[in-house]
């Protein structure tokens, strides 16, 4: 008889069952901030919980902004038999560092960001769904690392940039980075449009999904209130083709 | 009250490790608990002889220990223990935890240094749930 010994991290179970239950997972990347990735990610998980089962995961460690675009306040966190439950608002099912941390600041490491992220995913029940969106921190720090790990197997990447040069350069050395490891569903160029960075897709061989049109209106609306402009018009729009099974 | 689904992770853990060694069987099981993740030990142990009832890992032994946790503040070097805060974090669930029961390694979010009042704070010792050493029986 042989003895075999080994150590094993009980989270990768709980994750890999958990993705399990998860049909497509979407994450919306950016290089740099301000380019309206999270009001994106929150909005098109608005128009795809209209006809799917759909979470967000807001993994924005340092500005979660995902439960203030949805409008969701007051929320205890509950517990299932398998884990967490994630909040729930306008049939969206929302996790959010911001729940636990209700308005604080967060003076957070790179080591501990990679262990909450991967705590996150394996503590919260969210049951069958036929989409997860992933809303990213900008930039491909220690959670865009962790991301590309945790959802090596089949996750999706949308990246985001605005029209500048100065955002799509940024943008590039994401795409570059993500390359081989997430499944590259294309760029949206928000708040405008803008010819060369179309042109430089072709060249990086990487899909421009099309572009959004700046709307100061959308600023510090809430959803209701925005579904029937011509902002989420032309959101739907960008989505159906990539939204059908 | 998490442990029942870290107990979920725990079996499943162990069990597609012994499948993955071609095992016969699962002599022990060594757990190690972060103080900071606040986990009830006697609910985790009877949660994983109740889920793994039936299983190959039913019967065999299970060792679950509690690493102690200390804190350093990064900007003055203060070390403190977790015991001398854990009773100033605010609950968040329902049933009354706290966010680093869920999260340990979120701390630096909710305590400040208790000389400077710093937030950068390192965790040293245990953190959360982990597996420290499975045991198994292979075939010669
Ligand atoms: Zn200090």
């Amino acid at each position: 008889m042989e003895i075999l010994e080994t150590g094993v991290d009980p989270r990768d179970s709980l994750i890999s069952a958990n993705l399990d239950r998860i049909k497509r997972v979407i994450i919306f990347a950016s290089g740099k901030g301000g380019v309206g990735k999270s009001t994106i990610s929150a909005h098109t998980a608005y128009i795809m919980s209209e006809r799917y089962k759909t979470g967000i995961l807001d993994l924005d460690l340092h500005g979660p902004s995902i439960p203030f675009i949805l409008s969701l306040r007051d929320y205890n966190v509950k517990e299932g038999e398998k884990g967490i439950l994630p909040a729930q608002v306008d049939g969206i099912k929302v996790m959010s560092l911001e729940l636990f941390m209700k308005g604080k600041g967060s003076p957070l490491r790179g080591n501990n960001k990679y262990e909450i992220i991967k705590e996150l995913i394996a503590i919260t029940d969210f049951g069958d769904l036929d989409y997860l969106l992933v809303d990213m921190p900008p930039g491909t720090g220690d959670e865009f690392l962790a991301v590309l790990e945790i959802f090596r197997k089949n996750g999706e990447i949308i990246f985001i940039t605005a029209p500048s040069m100065v955002s799509w350069q940024v943008t590039k050395r994401a795409i570059e980075i993500a390359r081989g490891k997430l499944i590259a569903r294309g760029v949206i160029i928000n708040m405008g449009r803008n010819e060369s960075i179309v042109e430089e897709c072709k060249v990086m061989r990487i899909r421009c999904i099309g572009s959004i049109d700046y709307y100061p209106y959308i600023v510090d609306r809430n959803v209701g209130e925005l579904k029937d402009t011509d902002y989420f018009r032309s959101l739907r729009e960008l989505f159906q083709p990539l939204i059908t099974h | 009250m998490h442990e029942w689904s870290l107990a979920n992770g725990i079996v499943k853990s162990v069990l597609e490790e012994k499948e993955k060694n071609r095992a016969k069987a699962i002599r022990k099981v060594e757990i190690s608990v972060g103080e900071v993740s606040q986990i009830d030990t006697e609910t985790l142990r009877y949660a994983i002889e109740n889920i793994s009832r039936g299983t190959p890992m039913e019967g065999s032994e299970i060792m679950i220990d509690v690493e102690k946790t200390e804190l350093r503040c990064r900007t003055c070097g203060h070390i403190w223990n977790f015991d001398e805060v854990k009773g100033n974090l605010e609950p968040v669930g329902e049933e009354g935890d706290n966010a680093v029961h869920y999260l340990p390694e979120s701390i630096s979010i909710f305590i400040k240094c208790p000389v400077c009042m710093g937030q950068d704070i390192e965790i040293l010792g245990g953190k959360g749930v982990s597996i420290k050493k499975i045991i198994l029986e292979v075939e010669d």
